[in-house]
């Protein structure tokens, strides 16, 4: 028998290598598992002579919040289980890990985590940096953000978009606590994931919570996952599970994706496969079915929606065009019928027909939306249509059905994203995120039709970059090389400064480096992503290595250097900060909820509520709409958005929702220099951009260009072989896979992978960012990342 | 093909070269002969040729091991495994060829002792040679597991020895006064004409195994076996016909040509022997891949 | 005689590969030895109709390790029985007798034994025999988000789940594996078609 003791030895012994041999084991470390023993939050195990504990796997931005079982020995972790709690039922399932959590060992002992605090030496973009301390590297960061609020103010200061570390005490949010106290910064709205999403769904329904309980789902008698992938990008832990649970129960499931994604592969009874960007033809086409054969839900209609057809129209806007109009084409000549959208959809009309009879007919019934499709031209249209469609089949505030739309959780739009108070921002200027680069170039000239809010022109261009936990500064927003040109203008950003746990493609852009800690190394605490009804917590397990800090000491210790160090802390250490945050959970989301010792002598690294009964979004306006309107201007579902309609923008803001031809379309002139469209789905194995480095994962889901065996036949490539993608924007170099799972006329780039150009400037590391537009949608400002068309070209021999 | 498998293609082949290479000249050359000076001289040259080869062989199989020391251990599954049987029988044909080639310096008159070890060493290195091919006749890899395997080994086994043999011979093969080296020779010609029989046999199993639904080997067969399988056997037939004329000259015409031609045939042998022992391994395919 | 056993429902498999990490987490497997794996299979292809492309495909995943066959072909191979077969039917190494002679992963049809090359010792899929011996799961098993992979006893597992074993997996009657699947629902009546392994980079 293998001794197991021999191997755990062993294991420590190569943990402590990999560190560089910089970490010793010191009595300060010894004291770190001491203090967690006294404090009764660590148990043993038959078989194994270390401690156990049970925190929350480190969140990230995936769909997931997890339990890991940490096998600790000698200060290390040498092993990472999942949730085992005896029970695994539906009400309450385990929050079993996922790939990217079994694999953290890889991340938490990279050898090329950041150690020490470094400014910049080359030239900016570089990535030349020299050793310095963290007292100087401080002192740099405090006097840049005096000198750039005294030069031009505090809207000069940003801290971008960052989802590296996202629980509750760390991350981006420590940042702003201190910029708010120091008198605000630069604000933004919206997100990279759900721009359009977001601002869209209230168009319709005047909120984002949509969505019913998910253990609801099992109520469900046919579910259309409409490009939402939640097997590959954990959109919520369980979410993939309950789905299986919903089919086992009886429920038909169709994926339409362009991608046969292993959702479509392991949660659904038929794929479809659509052209991206065209899914406002299909939704269109299925009302044009569900209409013309009488299956839509007439009673619900008349009761709670606006807009339906000409009866039903706002007053004084009787002649505009409802959504019955634009379906028959009774103003545009254009009936949208299964045949119209066959040759837009690729899509042959049969299914068309019979999945928009499925879904008026097998009720209840929900169509997902996923966040692909918004994040593409004209992203709000496809969310709105998907609205309509569950509202004109009564889909609406019922068991088993499902608005659509961000389909926030039912009542309270679930979980807390931020629990760590930040107070107020005494900048009023808010840029739309994704217009970030623009306030570089030009923040003056910005004003309303920027997005820009609370003021009529931004007060200045963004002077300083703080970025924490982001990597959006340039491998996850758009169009890299532009944002890399922008970036290395030093008269343009005069000071960046990036804290993280490695030199990401963006920390390559740093003229200030500061190593962060990992979630290990201190206290964190988190309660759901979009769902879920639990709370998790992350005790300290380890000593922060080398000369790495939390992020909350980072900001504590700037927060110090303007003598506001008392006002920052309010006296809290990480942990009492945890404690206060449990607090808060009591008094609202969580009465039940034990003080945070208790949890922590459980050790089941959780507290979780059972949902036997699932709420249900709506379902007061549903039983009475007229006792319980939805906040629109109207009280009721708008299928016609007077809002919308008064922006007098109709070609691409219409107030029904409509398929507009994208900017870059295999219908437009583009498609003969670039015939192929590009997606970039969600990785299995990484967050984003998080976990691009981990060995074990890029090993197990190595980055490939994957083709269709039609194009790369057409191409004469043979799998395996490196190709170029390009377009105007860019080039990413990678070896490709010929995969029959991806739709003809498609190539797919996971996205993520850190952007890495080699000396002709094509992107060997396969940033799919390298090939994206930083065009932004008309409505919400969003990100239209996935709106790209690109060629493709052999590169060289087989790798 | 790893570094490691190429010293057990070594292994095995100059295993099956000393296997042969014995049994050949015991029959064929017979003990009333031992009189002779010249025969005993060809006999010591022989042995002095074996005795090193075995050797080497025995040393070249621990290298294929990831934890030699262990090999102590490699007898503790006689009753089940094929490559614990070789090992008892590559050791115990070691052992016998020394102990021969000991007495045979030492004692050459004892010649029924010589006798009985010889009869044991050739049936030791009969049963050697089918456990070596038993070990590759795995159910578990089709293309693997036919006649061919063993038919292969015993093959390789006659035709490397009886060709190392002729190498040995081949400065006293002129001087046609020893009428038994001259026997010989002719015994070897007949022997390789058979040889021939297999050869296409085994050549016949080859397309044989291209040309069949591998049903039950799906995840096994490989396509680029096959042209490799080809090269060997196209180079076996080539090296044979090779032979013939010099058999001719030398058996008929009683004329000799001199050695170039063995030695070139002895080349080519171990040349079709080691491409054939890749596509071997190159047939070998494991699950799926 | 027990005889334990992994089931696999490939119905529901999304190839996530946390029972693949978990296994190498619990066992410090370097990246060469992949005690268990899983393979992303599909089969078909896209016919191109009237400007339309239409797929005809049929994919599933299999996540396999050692089956712990009930006729070892390693056991039987081994020349040291360093290779053997407990009394609850799990196949393992004993790391003490092993030569390292690699005979075991030429016999096993399932790749499962696997060389390292840093020990120069055999390794493979011991089944998480000391959790067993601790009443644990395997931890695979223990690890599966989609809750798809399962152990128990063979024989009693066998009656529940008889479906035969698919594409890539050899024919039951070399080693009698002990292991059970259940088939993606999506390849009945399509077990004819032509399969083949989309991520032999990741199984190889």
């Amino acid at each position: 028998m293998v001794n197991k003791n021999k191997i755990d030895r062993r294991c420590f012994l190569k943990w402590s290598a990999a560190l560089g041999g910089g970490l010793a084991v010191s009595s300060s470390l010894l004291g770190c598992m001491d203090k967690l023993k006294e404090q009764g939050i660590i148990t043993t195990e038959k078989g194994f002579d270390g401690f156990i504990i049970r925190a929350g796997c480190p969140a990230h931005n995936c769909g997931g919040r997890c339990v890991l079982k940490l096998f600790v020995q000698d200060n290390k972790i040498i092993r990472i289980e999942t949730d085992d709690r005896p029970t695994d039922e539906i009400d309450d399932p385990q929050l079993r890990a996922c790939v990217r959590g079994r694999a953290y060992r890889r991340r938490q002992y990279h050898p090329d985590r950041l150690k020490y605090p470094m400014k910049r030496i080359g030239k900016r973009g570089e990535g030349k940096f020299e050793r310095i301390s963290w007292d100087e590297a401080l002192d740099i960061l405090a006097a840049q953000i005096k000198r750039v609020k005294e030069e031009y103010g505090n809207s000069a200061i940003y801290i971008p978009y960052g989802t590296g570390s996202y629980n509750q005490i760390n991350g981006r949010q420590t940042a702003v606590r201190l910029m708010n106290l120091l008198g605000g910064c630069l604000g933004y709205y919206n997100s990279y994931s759900w721009a359009c999403i977001s601002q869209a769904t209230p168009t319709v329904f005047g909120t984002n919570i949509t969505g019913n309980q998910r253990q609801d789902w099992l109520s469900s008698k046919y579910i259309i996952m409409w490009g939402w992938n939640p097997a590959e990008m954990r959109d919520g832990t369980n979410s993939d599970f309950l789905i299986k649970k919903a089919r086992e129960k009886g429920a038909k499931v169709v994926c339409i994706d362009p991608r046969m994604s292993m959702s479509a592969v392991a949660l659904a009874d038929e794929w479809i496969p659509i052209r991206p960007g065209t899914d406002v033809a299909l939704m269109s086409a299925m009302a044009h079915v569900i209409i013309s054969e009488n299956l839509h839900d007439k009673e619900f209609i008349d009761k709670c929606c606006l807009g339906f057809d000409h009866s039903q129209m706002p007053s004084g806007m009787e002649n505009e065009e409802s959504y019955t109009d634009y379906i028959f084409g009774r103003k545009d000549d254009v009936e949208k019928t299964p045949l119209w959208a066959e040759s837009i959809t690729g899509i042959p009309r049969d299914n068309i027909i019979r999945i928009a009879r499925e879904y008026a007919t097998n009720k209840p019934s929900m169509l997902y939306q996923g966040y692909g499709m918004q994040r593409r031209a004209y992203g709000e249209q496809p969310v709105r249509a998907g609205c309509v469609l569950a509202s004109i089949t009564g889909n609406v505030g019922l068991h088993g059905a499902w608005a659509s739309g961000l389909g926030l959780q039912a009542k309270d739009g679930g979980p807390f994203w931020n629990a760590f108070p930040v107070g107020g921002n005494p900048i009023r200027d808010r840029i739309p995120v994704f217009l970030w680069t623009e306030a570089v170039l030009h923040g003056k000239d910005m004003g309303k039709e920027y997005g820009v809010k609370g003021v009529e022109k931004l007060d200045n261009d963004i002077k300083l970059i703080w970025a924490v936990a982001s990597n959006a500064l340039i491998n996850q927003h758009a169009d890299v090389n532009r944002t890399a040109k922008i970036l290395q203008d030093e008269s343009k950003v005069e000071f960046i400064a990036v804290q993280d746990n490695f030199l990401t493609a963006s920390g390559r852009f740093a003229d200030l480096i500061l190593p962060a800690c990992t979630q290990f190394e201190t206290w964190g605490l988190e309660d759901g992503w979009k769902y879920g009804d639990e709370v998790i917590i992350m005790p300290q397990i380890l000593e922060p290595p080398f000369e790495t800090k939390s992020d909350y000491a980072i900001s504590s210790e700037l927060a110090e250097r303007f003598g506001l160090g008392d006002e920052y802390t309010e006296g809290r250490t990480e942990k009492e900060w945890i404690e206060w945050i449990v607090e808060q959970y009591k008094r609202t989301r969580f009465p039940k909820i034990p003080s945070l010792d208790k949890i922590k002598e459980e050790n089941t690294g959780v507290f979780a509520h059972q949902i036997t009964e699932p709420e249900i979004a709506f379902d007061a306006f549903r039983k009475n709409p007229r006792s319980n309107p939805l906040p629109t201007e109207s009280g009721k579902i708008e299928i016609f958005s007077k809002k919308l309609f008064e922006l007098k923008d109709p070609e691409v803001i219409p107030a029904v929702p409509k398929y507009i031809q994208e900017w870059e379309s295999p219908f437009g002139k583009e498609a003969e220099k670039y015939p192929l469209q590009a997606m970039g789905h969600h990785y299995m194995g990484r967050v984003h951009s998080t976990h691009a480095n981990n060995d074990w994962l890029s090993e197990l889901f190595p980055q490939r260009v994957f083709i269709n065996p039609l194009d790369a036949e057409k191409r004469n490539i043979r799998n395996g072989e490196k190709v170029k993608v390009f377009n105007d924007r860019g080039s990413v170099v990678l070896p490709c896979r010929i995969n029959p799972k991806i739709m003809p006329g498609l190539v797919d780039i996971p996205e993520g992978a850190w952007w890495e150009p080699d000396e002709q400037g094509n992107d060997v590391g396969g940033c799919v960012n390298t090939l994206t537009s930083h065009r932004w949608t008309p409505y919400a400002f969003g990100n239209a990342q996935h709106t790209i068309m690109v060629e493709i070209e052999k590169y060289g021999e087989v790798s | 093909m790893t570094g490691s498998e190429w010293t057990l293609v070594f292994f095995t082949l100059i295993t099956q070269m000393c296997v042969g290479g014995f049994i050949l000249q015991d029959i064929m050359i017979h003990y009333r002969h031992h009189d002779d000076p010249n025969i005993l001289k060809v006999k010591k040259g022989i042995l002095r040729t074996l005795l090193p080869l075995i050797i080497i062989a025995v040393i070249l199989s621990f290298f294929h091991l990831g934890k030699p020391v262990h090999a102590i251990y490699s007898l503790n599954n006689l009753q089940s495994s094929w490559l614990s049987r070789e090992i008892m029988l590559v050791s115990v044909f070691a052992i016998l060829l020394i102990s021969y080639a000991l007495i045979f310096w030492r004692y050459p008159e004892s010649r029924s002792l010589l006798k009985i070890i010889a009869i044991l060493e050739m049936i030791t290195g009969l049963f050697l040679i089918y456990s070596m091919s038993r070990i590759y006749t795995l159910s578990t890899i089709p293309v693997w597991n036919s006649m061919a395997t063993p038919v292969e080994f015993f093959t390789a086994s006659f035709l490397l020895g009886g060709l190392l043999l002729m190498l040995v011979f081949q400065r006293r093969l002129f001087k046609l006064e020893i009428r038994e080296l001259a026997n010989f020779s002719r015994r070897i010609s007949v022997l390789y004409l058979l040889l021939i029989i297999l050869l296409m046999i085994d050549l016949g199993n080859t397309i044989y195994y291209h040309y069949i639904d591998y049903e039950i080997s799906r995840m096994t067969a490989e396509d680029t076996s096959y042209i490799i399988n080809l090269t060997k056997s196209i180079l076996h037939i080539a090296s044979i016909l090779i032979l013939i004329p010099q058999f001719y000259q030398f058996n008929i015409k009683k004329h000799f040509s001199g050695v170039l031609g063995f030695r070139i045939i002895f080349f080519l042998l171990i040349l079709a022997e080691l491409i054939g022992r890749y596509g071997f391994y190159a047939s070998y395919v494991s699950p799926g891949f | 005689m027990k005889q334990y056993a992994f089931y696999f429902d490939s119905n529901a498999c999304s190839g996530c590969k946390a029972c693949e990490m978990a296994c190498r987490d619990k066992h410090d497997l370097p990246e060469d030895l992949r005690w268990r794996r899983v393979y992303e299979i599909a089969g078909g292809q896209w016919s191109q109709d009237n400007k339309l492309s239409i797929p005809e495909l049929v994919a599933y995943n299999i996540s396999l390790s050692c089956n712990h066959c009930e006729d070892p072909a390693c056991v039987h191979a081994c020349p040291t029985s360093a290779m053997q077969k407990r009394e609850d039917g799990i196949v393992f190494i004993d790391p003490e007798k092993c030569m390292g002679c690699k005979y075991c992963s030429w016999a096993c049809p399932y790749d499962a034994p696997q060389y390292d090359k840093r020990t120069g010792l055999m390794t493979k899929c011991d089944f998480c025999m000391d959790y067993i011996d601790q009443g644990k799961e395997p931890s695979c098993v223990a690890a599966c988000p989609m809750r798809v992979l399962d152990f128990g006893e063979l024989h009693a597992m066998k009656k529940r789940y008889p479906d035969k074993h698919v594409y890539p997996l050899p024919t039951e009657q070399l080693t009698k594996p002990a292991f059970c699947i259940s088939q993606h629902a999506h390849l009945k009546g399509k077990e004819n078609m032509e399969f083949s392994i989309l991520n032999k980079e990741e199984v190889s």
